[in-house]
């Protein structure tokens, strides 16, 4: 037998093989199998993101470059990674009822999130601007799908809203790639900062910024460039609006963090007032927004645009603090976002729809899940001890130490506005009454379901009262920046 | 044993832990949990005082984050006075509890009300225990959160609703205040443990500046939960909710919150005499302001609220000029007959079925146990002596008597107008003739359920003055502020002045609405203007609402932009497709287009902006 090395790059992407490799065995088993073989498929869904975990705790961590200069395993992207992980897993877990429920393709459903997972991990993990591109486009062509896999009429327009704007914001952001590659000559980013660095300010570099931001800009769902949001969010499948809202949008600021911070970084002081400005945008017009809004789904979905407006204020302040910041309110939103839009599954899988009046007196009806909803809530509000709170108040302390105190008022004065709509929702649980016809109605959750929301909540309880260790993970990532 | 005292609030809290998950199996029998728990956690905190009354204190704090090179603790304390501050909130909370049992019975969301009302005592008994900003911060959101569900109780009624999200909102103004100066304080300080902030401010490592700001941010937070100028406009709505909650939330506990947070950053205060002479003015002005306008209400519920403002407006300007112990003295004794007046009242609403005093008249014949204890608490409301508020409100006079003449006599009136409106309404209430007859036939004493409580809480509304009684040595504010005490120098005057005004209040109201001495409508057409002003509440709801139309319409606007240029883009071009008979392609692709501009004009926007900074 011939002597078999693997070598290290294998072993670097371990995880995105293995989650690929899974997503074709679903594929094959829901071939095979067909419909009555849905749980079996959900069953291997699992296991195969477990199995991806596992092998990211195998994964060897340091700055070398891998796979020829295109992708790089660091501290940073380890945590990303994790982060991502997590999400699926979370809505993998949210997900087994509703496919079942709705009667979705089983194998094409959680192959394509275990491939936009794939292409999240590999944003996360790209040293390259050409690796940039592929692991988006993995991740979008597949959350274009998974938006329509609902037979509906709003499905199928969710999804072609999110493919045409989508496929502009890919050209948009392919566009300032070339230009960063015509000046400097280089894809990896290491290379493009020396260059940068090097050259000065260029005009052409300014355009190339302004038209990275905006198209990773549409990926995070950053105001002016959300437009999309709300309606893929409503429209989609509800898990997938939960996957998208923090998967896509959490690969879209690493992928910032890592681009800007890395090899735009001789630029900041050109890049960080239009942070600046796009995060003060973004709270404020997803919070308006929100206030308006009587669907859940869609209030969810503004107020995904707010968090990520605080998200960027992270970054806006250009410091390793904000830095830090950012990673860990990205962590902090993953799990209560999720949490909240599971609740909102819980409804759907009893085909209830998700309004303020579907979710009227669900603390009678059924007390636990208004609870946790409760809780998801108030962390997505910033109420302490629970990890939304710490997430902005990181971002807080980062903003006032980087000179910017303007912002935390922002933030401080749109947490205050984000009350209302919140709130809203919590009077609609606590204080309406349930409708007529679902009055005496249970609301039942499945035995996945059940740990799914465990996990969120745990998140969001964990992260809240010892948030110490995880804060040790961004700083240390925050320290070895591409 | 003050070192158990994390079980006081901890108590409450599984209390609701179980309402939420068996109080519907357990029907009406489920007040019982609130009632045994909060009743323990009364007899722990009686035992807390007596171990603090023994020389031991409670200091318990372990670090629980560390950012950077900073750790940030969470603790609790019990010192003097957390003990008095846990026994008066205890006793109260109990009470109230015991007196709902009756008043809510019946009640369509019976579980739901106790179990809210157990959370927010478990909330109230932490903010008070709590050793750092944070904890209290928690505390202090909940109590919001509570109070918000609680005054919508009733929210088969619109109006309560929107009550409920007026007072949320306008609080929640304050309390981004409160936000912004904690967390100034935790930068510049370092830690939000208030020991630590206290040695910091007074090894004077705090500028005078910062201070200053920072205690008129805490103070906003403040004003907009103890309901002071211009942000009291919620206090009055929220008597939409059940008058048990109006006697613990919106009168004796949380609202008296603002003044505690005041306490416990009194060192900032201290060390910034601008924020200081803020206090006082807003608290003096508050003060007079909503006893003017208690004058002129009919209904007992809204008379009460305005009163309940007015006295924590002089409690603010007791802060305000350095009486710290006489605010606390007078929260204190405030928080007994307050709550005594409430419960007395909700009494009275129970019986008679209506909250127009127009309505009422002799039913003290009828009620004469709700009648004997609400006499009780107007005068010691009013400052008769010797009854609890007499003293507490000498010594807040006192303080303003040696600091500023103006304030003094702005005091000084305003307890004139106390004594008046609170005897007007026992007047229109318990006696005369009846004025209507229905009410009069109908009306019942209510059950010892709901009497025994009315009956406890007159003892401290009667006794708890001597506490602090001058002639007694000022036990109490001994023992709060724990060793040296700088107390006023006694004033024969002062005592003099608040005696006459309270005599003179009560009188004049006797011989009005008593003996009719004078023609009420010819009164009113004498003073026409004035009456108005008071009537309307000095405008201040007109203003609020001016502000709302204002935020609304740009509210409008942006959702006008969403609805019409957005939406209408969308729809324009779905309509066009329509007409083309191509029902099938729905897809609105028009929005993306519309929506691809919005896109391309902000990086236009972006790059005038780099041509423009060159």
């Amino acid at each position: 037998m011939p002597d078999f090395v693997v070598d290290r790059n294998f072993w670097v992407i371990l995880p995105e093989i293995v989650l690929i490799a899974a997503g074709f065995v679903l594929l094959l088993l829901d071939a095979f199998l067909g419909r009555r073989g849905r749980d079996a498929v959900a069953a291997v869904a699992v296991a195969g993101a477990l199995a991806a975990v596992f092998s990211l705790t195998r994964t060897p961590v340091g700055p070398e470059p891998a796979l020829g200069g295109m992708i790089v395993s660091d501290s940073f992207g380890m945590f990303f990674r994790a982060v991502l992980l997590a999400i699926l897993v979370m809505v993998y877990l949210v997900s087994v009822e509703y496919v079942a429920r709705k009667e979705m393709p089983a194998g094409e459903f959680y192959a394509l999130l275990a491939f936009a997972t794939a292409g999240a991990m590999f944003m996360v993990t790209a040293a390259d601007l050409i690796a940039f591109y592929i692991g988006l486009e993995l991740l979008s062509i597949s959350s274009y799908v998974l938006a329509g896999l609902l037979r509906d009429d709003r499905s199928q327009e969710a999804s072609m809203k999110y493919f045409l704007f989508g496929a502009m914001a890919s050209g948009i952001l392919l566009f300032g790639f070339s230009l960063l590659f015509g000046l400097t000559g280089h894809t990896g980013l290491r290379q493009i900062a020396e260059a940068v660095a090097g050259q000065g300010v260029s005009p052409l570099a300014l355009v190339a910024v302004l038209f990275v931001l905006a198209g990773l800009g549409v990926k995070a769902a950053a105001a002016p460039f959300h437009l999309w949001a709300p309606d893929t969010y409503e429209g989609a499948p509800t898990p997938v609006s939960a996957f998208l809202s923090v998967a896509s949008e959490g690969a879209a600021i690493a992928a910032m963090l890592r681009v800007f911070f890395g090899g735009l970084n001789p630029l900041q002081s050109e890049w960080a007032p239009l942070f600046a400005v796009v995060a003060a945008i973004s709270m404020t017009v997803g919070n308006v927004a929100a206030l308006h809004q009587t669907n859940v789904k869609r209030l969810l979905a503004y107020s995904s645009i707010t968090h990520i407006g605080y998200v960027l204020a992270g970054l806006a302040v250009g410091t390793a603090a904000g830095f830090s910041a950012a990673m860990y309110y990205v962590l902090a939103y993953a799990f209560m976002n999720v949490g909240a839009f599971a609740v909102l599954v819980v409804l759907n899988n009893q085909g209830e729809g998700e309004t303020l009046r579907d979710l009227g007196g669900l603390a009678r009806r059924e007390p636990v899940l208004a609870f946790l909803m409760l809780l998801f809530l108030l962390s997505l509000l910033g109420i302490p001890p629970l990890a939304g709170f710490f997430g902005k108040f990181f971002l807080f302390r980062a903003a006032v130490e980087g000179g910017m105190t303007w912002l935390a008022v922002a933030i401080a004065l749109n947490s205050a506005v984000s009350a209302g709509y919140y709130y809203a929702v919590v009077k609609a649980m606590y204080v309406s009454a349930p409708q007529e016809s679902v009055r005496e109605r249970p609301v039942l959750a499945g035995v996945p379901m059940q740990f799914g929301l465990a996990l969120a909540a745990a998140g969001v309880v964990v992260l809240g009262l010892m948030p110490g260790a995880f804060v040790f993970w961004t700083q240390v990532a925050s320290l070895v920046q591409p | 044993m003050p070192q158990n005292a994390w079980l006081i609030p901890v108590l409450p809290l599984l209390s609701f832990v179980l309402h939420v998950f068996i109080g519907r199996r357990l029907g009406e029998r489920s007040a019982y949990l609130g009632i045994i728990t909060v009743g323990a956690s009364f007899v722990l905190a009686l035992a807390g005082l007596a171990g603090v009354l023994g020389g031991e204190t409670a200091r318990v704090s372990a670090p629980w984050l560390q950012i950077g090179e900073r750790t940030i603790a969470m603790g609790y304390r019990v010192g003097p006075l957390e003990a008095v501050m846990l026994v008066m909130v205890s006793l109260v909370s109990w009470m109230v509890l015991i007196f709902s049992r009756g008043y809510m019975h019946g009640d369509a969301r019976y579980n739901r009300f106790f179990a809210i009302v157990n959370l927010f005592v478990a909330a109230m008994l932490t903010l008070v225990i709590a050793d750092n900003f944070l904890l209290f911060f928690v505390g202090w959101e909940l109590m919001g959160l509570c109070s918000y569900l609680l005054i919508s109780h009733w929210f088969e009624n619109l109006d309560n609703a929107r009550a409920a999200m007026k007072a949320f909102m306008v609080t929640r103004l304050g309390d981004v205040g409160l936000m912004l100066g904690i967390w100034l304080v935790f930068i510049n300080v370092g830690s939000f443990r208030f020991e630590d902030i206290w040695s910091h401010v007074d090894a004077g490592k705090m500028g005078v500046g910062l201070a200053t700001f920072v205690a008129l941010m805490l103070f906003t937070g403040a004003v907009g939960k103890s309901a002071q100028m211009p942000l009291h406009i919620w206090l009055p709505d929220a008597m939409a909710g059940p008058t048990p909650i109006s006697a613990l939330i919106h009168a004796a506990t949380m609202v008296a919150a603002g003044v505690y947070l005041v306490a416990r950053a009194y060192p900032i205060f201290q060390a910034a005499p601008l924020a200081m002479d803020t206090v006082a003015v807003i608290g003096a002005a508050t003060g007079l302001m909503a006893a003017l306008i208690a004058t002129v209400q009919t209904d007992i519920k809204k008379t009460l609220a305005y009163s309940t403002i007015s006295q924590l407006g002089l409690m603010m300007l007791s802060m305000g000029v350095g009486g710290l112990t006489a605010g606390i003295f007078h929260l204190l004794s405030h928080a007994f007959f307050k709550a005594l007046l409430f419960l007395g009242s909700g009494s009275v609403i129970h019986a008679a079925e209506t909250q127009d005093m127009h309505r009422m008249g002799g039913l003290f014949k009828k009620l004469p146990v709700t009648g004997t204890t609400f006499v009780i608490g107007t005068l010691a409301l009013s400052g008769i002596p010797p009854l609890a508020g007499f003293f507490s409100k000498d010594e807040i006079l006192l303080e303003a008597f040696h600091a500023n003449p103006v304030l003094f006599w702005l005091g000084v009136g305003t307890s004139l107008l106390t004594a008046y409106y609170m005897w007007r309404a026992v007047t229109l209430t318990f006696f005369g003739r009846p004025r209507d007859h229905h009410v009069f036939e109908h009306a019942h004493e209510s059950p010892a359920v709901m009497t025994g409580p009315l009956v406890v809480l007159a003892v401290p509304a009667v006794l708890f003055g001597f506490l602090g009684a001058p002639f007694l040595g000022h036990p109490l504010q001994h023992f709060i502020a724990g060793g040296e005490l700088h107390m006023p120098e006694p004033s024969g005057f002062v005592q003099g002045a608040a005696i006459t005004v309270g005599v003179a209040g009560i009188l004049g109201a006797w011989l009005i609405y008593g003996k009719g001495v004078l023609d009420r409508g010819a009164a009113i057409r004498v003073v026409r203007p004035l009456y108005v002003l008071f009537k309307q509440k000095f405008f201040f709801d007109h203003l609020a609402m001016g502000i709302v139309y204002v935020t609304r319409g740009v509210s409008a606007v942006v959702g006008a932009f969403d609805k019409y240029i957005v939406d209408g883009l969308v729809n324009l071009v779905a309509w066009l497709v329509l007409q083309l008979g191509n029902a099938s392609r729905r897809l609105a692709v028009g929005s993306v287009q519309a929506y691809a501009m919005v896109m391309f004009a902000a990086i236009v926007v972006g790059m005038f902006f780099y041509v423009l900074k060159g």
